[in-house]
């Protein structure tokens, strides 16, 4: 069908006022029959409000979240209200945080995974009441029975198995080898050591599923001591913006992240892309971390502050020293009293390598995740020597930990020159966070199984192995200066 | 010419037993009005003559009903324009600048009972002419008279196109009586779709395939016809919806103390439609030709009888596709005009495409920026380069 706007020539369109151009464009429109776009395509990155509609309000009502933040909630402010009753005897309000407790862990986890647990503080308990009886030092008993019951665990359970239960087990295990210890210590008079309070301890409600680690004696101070009813209700607010806090990062790690960043392939996209998957490996430590802390918080047991973890100090560090310090602040007090203070005798370096085994079997001997902690012994070792050299060679503030205000330094961190130093160790910490941080993102079902050294070494070959290159280069400075 | 054609639609549109179609919700016209819909939204969906009983009684659901229905039967003609671009049959449509009037027409003739038309005389003509009765609801000219390939692909993909657009209205809260809530008031049975555990306002897919389902097969039911055809259109019209469901992405991540799955969370996404088209074009392909059984009223493949079972997914077919360069479809598809490639393998080769007519060549010229140079301070200078590019078009 031939149309009447079909040839005509320049004069025409001159006496029309029509340019060229806009007829051109006409005739386009007219034979294309393009209705525009709808608005499903785009060209980089979509709005920001379908970004919302299709994963963050999936992730934040997904049945997992509301467990986590409806269910366990309610249990943890159950056992505030039962820690208040001042007319229940301790060992009843050990026995309901508890059993609380172990709903808490069935509630999220399944039965197959619940029974390894209540296996194991039986047996626990059995040691610890033998021990008490024939005088023995149980400490060592029970360092010795739980890493075998790790091994037993990693060996024989299925790997999606062990993955979802590595992370109770690991606080378990922590306040396990804290009781055995305490006790020989003669830390723990005050505190009756029978199967109920120990029960309510290990099941603690507030403490089962994410941690954090606290003292058993401070466990049993905080079930009978509730504290007056304003620092309650401020407790409980304090709980509250946390959970806000934990659900941000957790929308930040599962969305977030990947509208910010889109996948790329061009190779400086790469390192984007890395950035991105290890701040969001980051982001989901937050989520868990922040959580925990509320459940502390809402649940009553909080000794004054309650740190769990310093986002601030991780993704602005100082040093990769600090971040250690400051990725489980009860974690970190842990080894650093459990096993550090106790094998420091044989030495410092055997002790700090003795702390990073001990907490990669924390972790479950698992190759990434003992890459990962063998590299960060091996790259704040390097970092530390370095940076005290030159701390005392040029006498300026630039050690991997902050300086005291008072300390000896003569440049001072306000110093142009201290500044620059500090903010090259910052980019460097960085640097090898992004590269650490990188192999945890999962395709496919990695991340449920646990990851494979495969999976590891083909991460960081694609990257040349740069960040370890570069730390093997500072801890030649750090012998050479 | 055209007015002859708006007299015979006008007079349809006149008749009650017409062959409606929901199709004309696809043009971009008739969207506008839907998005004009006031209050009395309700009068209006009973207005809309070229929707059935049971579409007219959903669209007094909301009112942002049709505009939804509306939105996604474009969405489904647009993929549909794009998949066949460089086939004979390319999905074009007919009328579409004189459809909103004709609905205006007809709204207004209602209120003054009088038709507005601009030629009395072309209307008089119209009565005696011998122009073909052009189905109403055909509003791809009549192309799809045959129970085609092509036939199956529209159904499938306009079908997918309502569903996906009510699914995602839904999300967005476009739509109240949708998703979590229970009270939906749709009378037709029970529909036994698996409960999806994961992420987010759970049934929200489950609601816009069944509500996708009531509205457009409510066209097959309403019609008395041949059962073949009628199975052979429900049954594309579900292997489109099974194309968004197939396409539902599913992330999930983990979550516990150092990168431990204390918890799992899983939250699945839609794709993009285009990927949804994309899948139908294949199953387009691969499009299984059936036959009637008509002593078990149902549809059995033609070719190997017994062999391939027909699964819901696939787009079923009755008859062979015409020939598109037959001279006797050049009333209704014409292939003039139509950019072609020169070298191509595929089906848009300027030899097939043109039907052996010859194409004629236009070398366009365009102009663009190229070689920009950052000059100081702080300018971008950029010099024109002159693209010419070689269009081919079909005579």
């Amino acid at each position: 069908m031939e149309d009447a706007w079909d040839g005509f020539d320049e004069d025409m369109l001159d006496e029309m006022g029509i340019s060229p151009e806009d007829y051109q464009e006409y005739l386009q429109q007219y034979h294309s029959q393009s209705y525009g776009q709808t608005e499903e395509v785009f060209a980089g990155r979509p709005p920001w409000r379908k970004m919302l509609v299709d994963c963050a309000q999936p992730v934040l009502f997904a049945p997992d979240t509301q467990r986590l933040v409806t269910y366990i909630v309610a249990l943890c402010l159950l056992q505030r209200f039962i820690n208040n009753l001042v007319f229940l005897p301790s060992r009843v309000k050990s026995l309901t945080t508890g059993i609380l407790g172990v709903c808490a862990l069935y509630l999220t986890m399944d039965k197959e995974t619940l029974l390894p647990l209540v296996g194991l503080f039986g047996v626990f308990v059995l040691i610890i009441l033998w021990s008490a009886k024939e005088k023995r030092s149980c400490g060592v008993f029970v360092t010795l029975f739980s890493a075998a019951a790790m091994l037993t665990f990693q060996i024989h359970l299925p790997s999606k198995q062990f993955t979802k239960l590595r992370g109770a087990l690991m606080i378990f295990v922590m306040k396990m080898v804290s009781v055995g210890v305490d006790l020989d210590a003669s830390a723990l008079n005050a505190v009756p050591s029978d199967a109920a309070t120990l029960f309510g301890y290990c099941f603690d409600v507030s403490s089962v599923l994410f941690g954090p680690w606290f003292r058993f004696a401070d466990h049993w101070t905080m079930l009978n001591q509730p504290s007056a009813i304003l620092e309650q209700i401020k407790s409980i607010l304090r709980g509250c913006v946390k959970l806000a806090f934990c659900l941000f990062f957790l929308v930040y790690s599962s969305c977030l992240v990947d509208w910010l960043i889109p996948d790329n392939a061009a190779y400086i996209s790469r390192w984007l892309t890395a950035f991105r998957d290890a701040q969001s490996y980051r982001s989901s430590h937050y989520f868990v971390s922040f959580i925990a802390e509320a459940y502390v918080l809402l649940a009553g047991f909080d000794l004054g502050k309650t740190v769990v973890t310093s986002p601030l100090h991780i993704e602005l560090p100082r040093s990769l020293v600090e971040t250690v310090v400051h990725w489980n602040v009860p974690m970190h007090r842990w080894l650093r009293h459990y096993v550090f203070e106790r094998v420091r005798k044989l030495g410092a370096g055997t002790a700090v390598i003795c702390t990073y085994v001990a907490s990669s079997f924390l972790h479950g001997l698992n190759f990434q995740l003992s890459a990962v902690l063998l590299s960060l012994g091996f790259y704040t070792y390097a970092e530390h020597v370095l940076r005290e050299k030159l701390a005392r060679t040029y006498n300026a503030c630039i050690r991997a930990r902050k300086c005291a205000p008072d300390c000896s330094h003569q440049n001072k961190k306000s110093h142009m020159v201290v500044m620059l130093v500090n903010f090259l160790f910052f980019v460097l910490a960085v640097f090898h966070l992004t590269y650490l941080g990188m192999p945890f993102v999962s395709a496919g079902d990695d991340d449920e199984h646990g990851y494979s050294w495969k999976h590891t070494w083909t991460v960081w070959r694609r990257f040349s192995f740069i960040s370890h290159w570069v730390a093997a280069l500072t801890l030649y400075f750090a012998w050479a200066i | 010419m055209r007015y002859i054609l708006v007299v015979a639609l006008l007079l349809l549109l006149l008749s009650v037993d017409c062959d409606a179609s929901w199709w004309l919700l696809a043009m971009p016209s008739t969207y506008q009005l839907t998005l004009n819909f006031d209050n009395d939204y309700k009068e209006q969906c009973n207005q809309m003559h070229y929707l059935v009983d049971r579409q007219r009684q959903l669209c007094t659901l909301s009112k942002n009903m049709l505009s939804v229905v509306s939105k996604g039967a474009q969405m489904g003609l647009e993929e549909c324009q794009t998949q066949f671009s460089g086939r004979h049959w390319n999905c074009s449509i007919m009328y579409n600048d004189l459809v909103p009037e004709l609905t205006r027409q007809r709204i207004r003739m209602k209120k003054y009972g009088v038709p507005k038309f601009p030629n009395k005389t072309a209307l008089a003509l119209g009565m005696q002419a011998d122009s073909p009765v052009i189905q109403m609801g055909d509003v791809f000219g009549g192309a799809l008279q045959t129970d085609s390939r092509e036939k199956a692909y529209v159904h499938a993909i306009s079908s997918a196109g309502v569903a996906y657009s009510i699914t995602r209205a839904c999300a967005q809260g476009h739509l109240p009586s949708c998703g979590c809530d229970r009270k939906v008031h749709i009378k037709r049975r029970q529909n036994r779709q698996a409960n999806w555990e994961w992420g987010g306002c759970s049934e929200d897919l489950a609601y816009g395939e069944r509500l996708s389902k009531d509205f457009v097969d409510s066209n097959e039911h309403a019609h008395d016809g041949e059962p073949a055809r009628k199975l052979m259109n429900m049954h594309n019209n579900e292997a489109g919806r099974r194309a968004i469901r197939r396409n539902m992405q599913l992330t999930c991540k983990c979550h516990g103390v150092s990168g431990s799955c204390t918890t799992k969370i899983c939250w699945r996404k839609m794709n993009d439609f285009h990927a949804i088209g994309e899948t139908l074009y294949k199953k387009f392909d691969a499009a299984l030709r059936v036959k009637f059984n008509t002593k078990k009223h149902k549809l059995r493949p033609a070719d190997t009888p017994g062999e391939k079972r027909i699964r819901r997914r696939d787009l079923v077919y009755l008859d062979d596709s015409p020939n598109y360069c037959d001279v006797s479809m050049n009333s209704i598809i014409s292939t003039q005009g139509r950019r072609c490639t020169l070298n191509s393998y595929q089906v848009d080769n300027c030899d097939s495409l043109c039907c052996n007519r010859g194409y004629t060549t236009k070398i366009i010229e365009r102009k663009r920026d190229c070689d920009c140079k950052f000059v100081w301070c702080c300018q971008v200078k950029c010099s024109t380069c002159v693209e010419r590019t070689e269009e081919h078009s079909c005579k």
